[in-house]
C-alpha cells in the first residue's frame, strides 16, 4: 500500500482492464480527491490531491466504469509528513544516526532512508540495545522486508544488509523493547557520490564591462590629446 | 525546436467553445495546469486567447508549479514541503533549483520530515548524476511508473543549465527534445512526451507518438530561454567589443591626424 503525505498532489497509476476516460474514480473516506484522469496503455493514470487535513490512515478506492463498480479496500494510505523522517543516503554522512520516533506500533515509526538512484548498497545497521527487542527493516514502497520480519535481539547487534537501493530502507523497532539508538553506516562508491556542480564562468558581461571601460578610456584619451593641441 | 510549428500545434489544441487548450490532440480534457503553462507561451504569440483563458478556465487560478516560470516564487509550492523524498524526481529537483535561483537563495534546509540541507550546487549535481544514468541523453526518474524518459524533464534541466551558464549542455538537451518534434500529421509541431527505449516499446505502445499541451509549451519555453541566453551573451560581447573598438579607432584616428 502506497502512503501519501497530507497536502500532496501526485500521479498514480491504477493497473487493470476495461478502464476508459469516462471512468469515475474516488477514494473514501473524504480527504483524497482525483483532480485528473487519463488512460495510458489500458491503465488509469490519475492525479490525486490529498487535502492538508485529510484523515491519517487507509483509504478505499472505488472505480465505476460503464456502470460496473470495483472497489479496493486499503488502496492507499495517508500519513502526516510532519512525523516522518526521510533521509537521502547520498546527502547524509555515514554513519547516520536514525532518530527514534515513537508511534503506535514502533519506536522508530516512519523514519527511513532512500536512494536518489536505485543503485545497490550494503547497509551496516547497528542497534544499541540493552535487553530484549524485536527489530526489522521494511520497504513500504515495494512491500518487502529487507531484514526480518521480527528479528529478536538481546544486546547491541549489527546487521549487514544488501539493499538494491530501490524503495525505502526503514529500520523498525517494535514497541516496548530495549533499543536506545539506531545507526547505519554505508559507503557510497565514489562514482555514485553527488558532485557539487558550480556555476560556469560566463565571459559575456565582462566583455561588455571591459569593452565599455576600455572604449571610454581610449575615447577620453583621444579627446584629451585633442584638447592638448 | 521549431517554435513556430510548436505554437501552431498549440493553436490546434484551442477549443473556442471551452475557451481553453485541450490536453492533447483527440482528447477532450481541459486542465488548468496545462492551460496555465500554455498561457505563459501564448501571452507572446496569441494574447487574445490568453485573455479568454484568464476570464474563463484560468480565472483566479495560479499554478503552484508553473508559476515559477514567470518568476512567481510566492505561489510556488516548494516540493520538499509536498514530497519528503523529492530528490528522487528529476523534475522536482530541477524546479527546486529554479526556485532557489528565483528566490535568490544559495541553499536551504529541508523541512522537518526531510531534514537535509541542500544547495544549488548539490541540486545541479543530482541532476548531473541522473542525466544519462540509464540511457545516454535522457534523464532518469526512478519513480516513474513507466520506464520512459520524459521530454519535459529534459527541458527543466535545460532551464537549470542556463542558470549556471552551461550553454552547450542546454543546447544538447534541447537538441534531444527537438528530435521528438512531430513533423507531419494532425500533431505536427507538437513534442512527443516521452522517449521509450526500444526494448520497452512493445510494452508501452500507447506512449509512443503522443504530444501534449504541457510538454510542448515547456519545450517552447526552454528553446526561447536558450535563444535569449545566446542573444543576450552575443549582444553583451558585441557591444563590449564595439565599445573597445570605437575607443581604439578614435584614438588611432587622432594619433594619425597628429602625425
Amino acid at each position: 500500500m502506497t502512503s501519501f503525505p497530507q497536502g500532496a498532489t501526485l500521479d498514480v497509476v491504477i493497473q487493470g482492464t476495461g478502464f476508459s476516460d469516462t471512468s469515475i474514480v474516488y477514494f473514501s473516506p473524504n480527504g483524497v480527491s482525483v483532480v485528473r484522469l487519463g488512460i495510458v496503455d489500458n491503465a488509469l493514470e490519475v492525479t490525486i490531491s490529498v487535502q492538508n487535513n485529510a484523515p491519517v490512515g487507509s483509504y478505499e478506492l472505488t472505480i465505476v466504469t460503464a456502470g460496473q463498480v470495483q472497489t479496493l479496500a486499503s488502496a492507499i494510505s495517508v500519513n502526516n509528513p510532519g512525523s516522518q523522517f526521510r533521509l537521502p543516503v547520498e546527502l547524509n554522512a555515514s554513519p547516520l544516526i536514525i532518530p527514534l520516533n515513537p508511534g503506535p506500533t514502533y519506536d522508530s515509526s516512519d523514519v527511513y532512508l532512500y536512494r536518489m538512484f536505485a543503485l545497490p548498497l550494503i547497509m551496516t545497521l547497528s542497534f544499541q540495545c540493552n535487553g530484549q527487542s524485536t527489530v526489522e527493516v521494511y520497504d513500504a514502497d515495494n512491500q518487502r522486508f529487507l531484514l526480518g520480519p521480527q528479528i529478536s535481539i538481546s544486546n547491541n547487534t549489527t546487521f549487514a544488509i544488501q539493499w538494491d537501493g530501490s524503495g525505502a530502507f526503514e529500520p523498525r523497532v517494535w514497541k516496548n523493547g530495549a533499543v536506545t539508538g539506531i545507526s547505519v553506516a554505508y559507503s557510497i562508491p565514489a562514482d555514485q557520490a553527488i558532485p557539487s556542480v558550480k556555476s560556469q564562468f560566463n565571459p559575456a558581461p565582462y566583455f561588455l564591462a571591459g569593452g565599455l571601460v576600455l572604449g571610454t578610456i581610449l575615447g577620453l584619451t583621444s579627446i584629451r590629446s585633442k584638447r592638448g593641441h | 525546436v521549431d517554435i513556430k510549428a510548436a505554437v501552431n500545434y498549440l493553436e490546434g489544441l484551442w477549443t473556442p467553445e471551452q475557451g481553453a487548450f485541450r490536453e492533447a490532440y483527440g482528447l477532450n480534457h481541459y486542465w488548468q495546469n496545462d492551460n496555465y503553462i500554455a498561457s505563459i507561451v501564448m501571452s507572446k504569440y496569441d494574447p487574445a486567447k490568453v485573455q479568454i483563458q484568464r476570464s474563463g478556465i484560468l480565472s483566479g487560478y495560479t499554478d503552484i508549479r508553473w508559476c515559477l516560470l514567470t518568476g512567481d516564487t510566492i505561489h510556488f509550492k516548494q516540493t520538499p514541503l509536498i514530497l519528503p523524498d523529492w530528490m528522487r524526481y528529476a523534475d522536482l529537483v530541477g524546479l527546486q533549483f529554479l526556485y532557489l535561483c528565483s528566490a535568490g537563495l544559495q541553499g536551504q534546509d529541508g523541512p522537518p520530515g526531510a531534514p537535509t540541507f541542500y544547495t544549488r550546487e548539490t541540486l545541479m549535481g543530482i541532476l548531473g548524476k541522473m542525466y544519462g544514468l540509464e540511457y545516454p541523453g535522457y534523464i532518469t526518474d526512478i519513480a516513474s511508473p513507466f520506464e520512459a524518459y520524459t521530454m519535459y524533464k529534459l527541458c527543466i534541466y535545460a532551464l537549470c543549465a542556463l542558470k549556471f551558464n552551461y550553454e552547450s549542455l542546454a543546447e544538447e538537451l534541447i537538441n534531444t527534445v527537438t528530435q521528438f518534434q512531430i513533423q507531419s500529421g494532425p500533431q505536427a509541431g507538437g513534442i512527443k512526451t516521452e522517449y521509450v527505449p526500444p526494448d520497452l516499446q512493445s510494452k508501452y505502445p500507447g506512449l509512443l507518438g503522443l504530444a501534449n499541451c504541457e510538454t510542448t509549451s515547456l519545450c517552447i519555453i526552454a528553446q526561447e530561454a536558450l535563444n535569449s541566453y545566446k542573444l543576450k551573451n552575443g549582444l553583451m560581447t558585441g557591444f563590449g567589443l564595439a565599445a573597445a573598438g570605437a575607443g581604439a579607432i578614435s584614438l588611432a584616428v587622432k594619433w594619425r591626424s597628429q602625425r
